[in-house]
């Protein structure tokens, strides 16, 4: 294996691109060879970065300098355009020696160019407004199905699939998110319950689900669902979970196992 | 003379042995519909083609202790044995109920139950012993605390809790109708399946290890998600029903149905 060979196949074992049996040679030789775990440490960092680069989004005042830029950029082209056009002018009017563009051409030429933005506004807008209708038209699909599923309570298993199909959304819906913190807390089958728990996992960067977390940790009693939910916690390093956790482990009808979670969840918070 | 007491003996004979028999076993018809067994605590459910229920055990319960001869095992819920095997049937329409009348029984109960029928089985209790499920297609729902619980020629879908007993499951084949999940505290889950079977699988176990020997086509990480060994998202086959494995505790095996 030559050096650049190498190179690449630790870029695809840190972007998960390698089958199983060369994850574990790469993983191997990262551990023997010292010189391919310095490689290693690199790549990934600048890997990172690249990653971190890619996601960022700009804030407000670049996109802000962004605009005024480009006004002053259009501003200057504009100018140039209009000494563009009068160095035309005077070159036309001195070679054929009269004005024969006139007015008329000129008001012609921006009819059309009027035209042409008013229709391609248009057709922007109808895209746009196509594009919104569809997207609402998912959600509320989507939302359709989760709610009718979950109001089956002769099948856990179609429950589920309601739950699952939350997964769709590409975002959080305050609709939604309010039926799942239901049936997370109520529903009477616990595989139900943790579906949804997953399904909000999804959009835990929501300060309703959060909130939601903690709450339940109050008012929990099934062992499985204590302990995800102290692990979640724990993932979100939610530490405003702190308090519940020690209710858990102060409440005498806790099983033991669950206490050790929680005292594990909260020296992992503090 | 001589025949006849012959006769009168054998039938004699047979009635005594017919007698031991329903003792033993309860049949009661159903052919679709639900049934729900509650706090039986040494279970095995098996799916058949007849349109009947036939539960049968080994225990003669009560009739065995000598102390409690004529009297009858009575429940806080108010249920009484009315199978003459230990156990409360209740059939409305076409969902039938079954319920343990005496706390501790030692022998096993074995239940066969029609393949159209859905079936739920829970036990809170300490006393549960392993509960065994085989060739059952319809739906399934277990909720159980310290029971293990042994599938075996399963199709799912299903849904199975425990808090500290394993999950070990065979599957024939998975339905693709809706979501199979398999969910423990402390206990390990074990699954076999069709190495064609069609899936999307959710994997997790907090503090245990994953393993597997299928081809699963690992999800593709946006952005956002975070992978973690603990998690496992991914595809069988190019995806199809939803089958999560889920332990706290204890490891997951997935392995290729031999």
């Amino acid at each position: 294996m030559d050096t650049s060979d190498l190179t690449t196949m630790l870029i695809d074992y840190i972007d998960g691109k390698l089958d199983r049996d060369q994850t574990v040679i790469i993983s191997k030789k990262i551990e023997e060879d010292a010189e391919v775990a310095k490689e290693y440490h690199r790549l990934k960092e600048v890997m990172g970065i690249m990653q971190s680069r890619l996601v960022q989004q700009p804030d407000k005042s670049l996109e802000a300098g962004f605009m005024s830029m480009l006004e002053d950029e259009i501003i200057e082209l504009d100018h140039t355009l209009e000494d563009l056009e009068k160095s035309i002018h005077n070159k036309k009017s001195r070679i054929i020696g009269l004005n024969i563009s006139g007015p008329w051409q000129i008001a012609a030429s921006v009819i059309l160019v009027m035209i042409g933005a008013v229709i391609g506004m248009y057709v922007i807008k109808s895209g746009h407004k196509e594009e919104i209708s569809s997207l609402k038209k998912e959600i509320d699909a989507t939302k359709a199905v989760v709610i009718r599923s979950l109001e089956d309570q002769s099948s856990a298993s179609q429950r589920i699939m309601g739950v699952n199909a939350a997964f769709e959304l590409s975002e959080a819906d305050d609709e939604i998110i309010a039926v799942l913190v239901s049936t997370m807390n109520k529903d009477n089958n616990i595989n139900v319950r943790l579906a949804a728990i997953e399904a909000l996992y999804r959009f835990s960067n929501e300060p309703a689900v959060k909130d939601a977390f903690i709450k339940a940790l109050t008012t929990e009693k099934e062992p499985v669902i204590q302990m995800t939910l102290i692990n979640i916690l724990v993932n979100l390093k939610e530490n405003r979970a702190i308090n519940n956790m020690q209710k858990i482990i102060d409440d005498v009808e806790t099983i033991k196992s669950v206490k050790d979670e929680a005292q594990l969840g909260i020296f992992k918070l503090s | 003379m001589k025949k006849f007491k012959a006769l009168a003996i054998i039938a004699s004979f047979l009635l005594v042995y017919t007698g031991s028999v329903s003792g033993q076993e309860y049949k009661l018809d159903l052919s679709s519909g639900k049934i729900r067994i509650n706090e039986v605590h040494k279970v095995t459910i098996e799916g058949h083609n007849e349109n009947f229920v036939l539960i049968s055990t080994t225990d003669r319960g009560h009739h065995n202790s000598e102390r409690a001869r004529g009297l009858r095992p009575i429940n806080s819920l108010g249920l009484e044995d009315n199978s003459g095997i230990g156990l409360a049937v209740d059939k409305t329409g076409n969902e039938v109920e079954i319920n343990s009348v005496s706390r501790h029984r030692n022998s096993r109960y074995t239940i066969l139950v029609p393949k159209d029928v859905t079936i739920s089985y829970q036990n809170s209790s300490n006393h549960g012993g392993p509960l065994q499920i085989k060739n059952v297609q319809s739906e399934l729902d277990v909720t159980v605390r310290f029971n293990s619980v042994h599938l075996e020629n399963v199709s799912g879908p299903m849904t199975i809790n425990t808090v500290h007993g394993k999950i070990e499951a065979v599957f024939s084949q998975v339905s693709q109708k809706s979501p199979i999940s398999l969910v423990s505290a402390h206990g390990l889950i074990d699954v076999a399946l069709p190495a064609d079977t069609k899936a999307k699988l959710r994997l997790s176990s907090d503090h245990g290890e994953i393993f597997s020997d299928m081809k699963i086509e690992y999800e593709k990480s946006g952005g956002l998600h975070k992978i973690s060994s603990s998690h496992v998202n991914g595809s069988l086959n190019g995806g199809g029903i939803d089958i999560r494995l889920s332990s706290n505790h204890g490891n997951i095996y997935l392995r290729t149905k031999k």
